[in-house]
């Protein structure tokens, strides 16, 4: 038994597709992107999720879905509150791993001539790269602070004022933060890289805003068109690494003292209110709250890079939005309100209006979806909806989603073609290594458009505008 | 570092993956070359020498999942304090322990050229497999 297209975006993985589902998968579309998606082990990874005890609704998987480790990237699950499970390999290794949009009041018209400049000085101001260490060296003390509080501690120290909180989910600081369930070994790895990028596909992207689709929500969001706009794409380095790490570690023998069996040793599992899933939440909060801060120094940088070369005082946060998470959420099942934990891996919330947890300025048109695209193409701002909450548990997907290996996409094309290539396109890179830019050229990506229309038709997120790259650092 | 039919690795891709294949005629022979297999991921392990070491006690539930914690291991003295293995001593093994150390140095930027960012060891398709006469073992990463 195989696939069951429903509709022109959505195809049902069976129950009957794999022994032991206890609920059906379901995979958001079309034809195109659904061939792509059958080609690696996607489907079979959705299936193995629909396997986890106390899982309820659907497995889910977004357009962008390709093969992770456990869960697809791009997967969705949701699991009751009391009797489910929670998955360290559910949320994934870059605990947090997110994107905030930041928005100034600058034309691209009047700007195009300082772009290379600017890209060069948030290079210069912006620790990024493999094995870099950042400009804040901190004792275990003040990391302990850090990832209790997360950007709060960053305001606090004088990154950015008390307002960028309102503008970050969840304030910025995730609750239940247990500092105390981060091993050594993950603050040893965490503790020289607060304030940086990091490699892969993380990025700093200065862009514009070339078209807006919905014209009350982008108002609300304060984009127009032709408007500077900054998009930052990292998380929580190794120390969110090695926590999921650890996780992973002490929930492989766990799972035999509470009978659980598990199809893939990557979905390892133990119940939430078990001593080891309080643990696990405890310290992936606080590996949350290291990214928020992480984000929040970043964005720091590059407004001191946007005074000191366009002179300008405000560079507004549109909001930061986590796709690597499992949160505690209230959602309405069969009719029924049930408290969940919902995983969200290479998935992004996307919360409709009205819902108490987004900000207050934008409470009666919905949250801000982020949805980066690969270097070079273009990125998309949607709007969460009423359908994503009955069909998604308000998520949406998260990127364009990876296409191609990074050593085939190496071989595309050498780093000077590239750079030549994006110069062509009107955009300039900035990259740590030759390696780190061609692994991420565009044509090793699924097409963003393709992904974000999806979303757009199936109706879990509205299109609200698209950005257009002219500058971007990468790792 | 030679590969041959008896002892080596080979690095394993597809999207958004890469992992490694080594192997060995024993399992402590094909655990060396798995640590091989890792930091060839990470590094040119030929330009790394083996002046520091960093002991290595661990104990697991079965092969795999200690050749999970023996890799983690290596990439946590990586990017905690920047020591780069150039191999793996054993002085005692079974299946579910090994006790030795990881011999290398302290990356210094002027020699050592970093390829790729490693996050973390993974559990995703891992294997470790007695052949007989061979033992083969796989193991992927996340990056």
């Amino acid at each position: 038994m195989t696939l069951r297209k429903i509709d022109n975006y959505r195809y049902v993985v069976p129950k009957s597709f794999r022994d032991g589902m206890t609920v059906e998968g379901l995979i958001y579309a079309d034809e195109d992107l659904i061939r792509a998606i059958e080609k690696d082990q996607t489907l079979g990874q959705v299936a193995n999720v629909a396997t986890l005890p106390g899982l309820v609704g659907r497995s889910l998987a977004m357009p962008d879905a390709h093969q992770g480790y456990g869960f697809a990237i791009g997967g969705v699950a949701a699991v009751d509150a009391e009797t489910g499970v929670v998955s360290a390999g559910g949320v994934g290794f870059d605990i947090n791993c997110g994107v905030r949009l930041l928005a100034t009041e600058l034309d691209i018209e009047a700007v195009k001539g300082r772009i290379e400049q600017t890209v060069n000085e948030l290079f210069r101001n912006i620790p990024c790269g493999t094995g870099t260490h950042g400009l804040v060296r901190l004792s275990f003390e003040e990391l302990d602070t850090v990832l209790a509080q997360g950007a709060r501690w960053a305001v606090e120290s004088g990154y950015g004022s008390a307002r960028d909180l309102d503008f970050i989910e969840e304030g910025g600081a995730m609750p239940g933060a247990d500092p105390s369930a981060v091993s050594d070994r993950a603050k040893q790895r965490g503790k020289d890289q607060l304030g940086t990028l990091g490699s892969g596909n993380h990025f700093v992207e200065v862009q514009y805003v070339r078209e807006i689709f919905d014209e009350e929500a982008a108002r609300v969001f304060g984009l127009k068109p032709g408007q500077v706009t900054v998009l930052i794409h990292t998380g929580s380095r190794g120390l969110g690494h090695q926590v999921c790490t650890d996780s992973l570690d002490i929930m492989q023998s766990a799972m035999k003292k509470y009978g659980i069996q598990v199809v893939d040793r990557q979905l390892a599992c133990v119940p939430i209110r078990s001593p080891e899933g309080k643990h696990y939440l405890g310290a992936m909060a606080a590996a949350a709250n290291f990214a928020f801060a992480n984000r929040q120094m970043i964005t720091h940088w590059v407004r001191d890079v946007f005074r000191r070369v366009h002179g300008l005082d405000e560079v507004r946060i549109v909001y930061d939005v986590a796709h690597n998470i499992a949160k505690m959420e209230e959602h309405r099942i069969g009719g029924v309100m049930k408290r969940v934990l919902v995983h969200r891996k290479g998935a992004t919330r996307a919360f409709p209006r009205h819902r108490p947890e987004i900000p207050k300025e934008y409470i009666e048109i919905g949250q801000p979806v982020l949805i980066p695209g690969s270097m070079g193409t273009s990125s998309y701002v949607l709007v969460g909806t009423e359908r994503a909450m009955e069909e998604t548990f308000g998520s949406s997907c998260h990127g364009a989603g990876r296409a191609k290996s990074r050593h085939a996409a190496k071989k595309d094309l050498t780093a000077e073609e590239l750079v030549r290539a994006m110069g062509e396109k009107g955009i300039h890179v900035r990259g740590a290594s030759k390696s780190g830019l061609t692994e991420e050229h565009p044509g090793a990506y699924k097409d963003v458009s393709a992904v974000v229309e999806v979303v757009h038709r199936a109706g879990i997120a509205r299109k609200v505008a698209q950005l257009i790259p002219v500058g971007v650092i990468k790792g | 570092m030679e590969t041959t039919a008896e002892a080596g690795y080979r690095i394993l891709e597809h999207p958004a993956d890469i992992g490694i294949e080594a192997w060995g005629t024993t399992l402590s022979e094909a655990f060396r070359q798995a640590v091989n297999g890792l930091m060839a991921v990470i590094t040119d392990p030929e330009k790394v020498h083996p002046s520091e070491e960093r002991e290595v006690h661990l104990t697991a539930d079965d092969p795999g999942h200690l050749l999970v914690r023996l890799l983690s291991e290596a990439l946590f003295h990586f990017d905690a304090g920047k020591f780069l293995t150039s191999r793996l001593s054993i002085r005692e093994m079974s299946g579910t322990t090994i006790a030795g150390s990881l011999l290398g140095e302290i990356l210094d930027p002027s020699r050592h050229v970093l390829k790729l960012d490693v996050k973390a060891v993974t559990y995703h398709q891992l294997s470790v497999v007695d052949e007989g006469s061979m033992v083969r073992v796989r193991v992927f990463f996340d990056i």
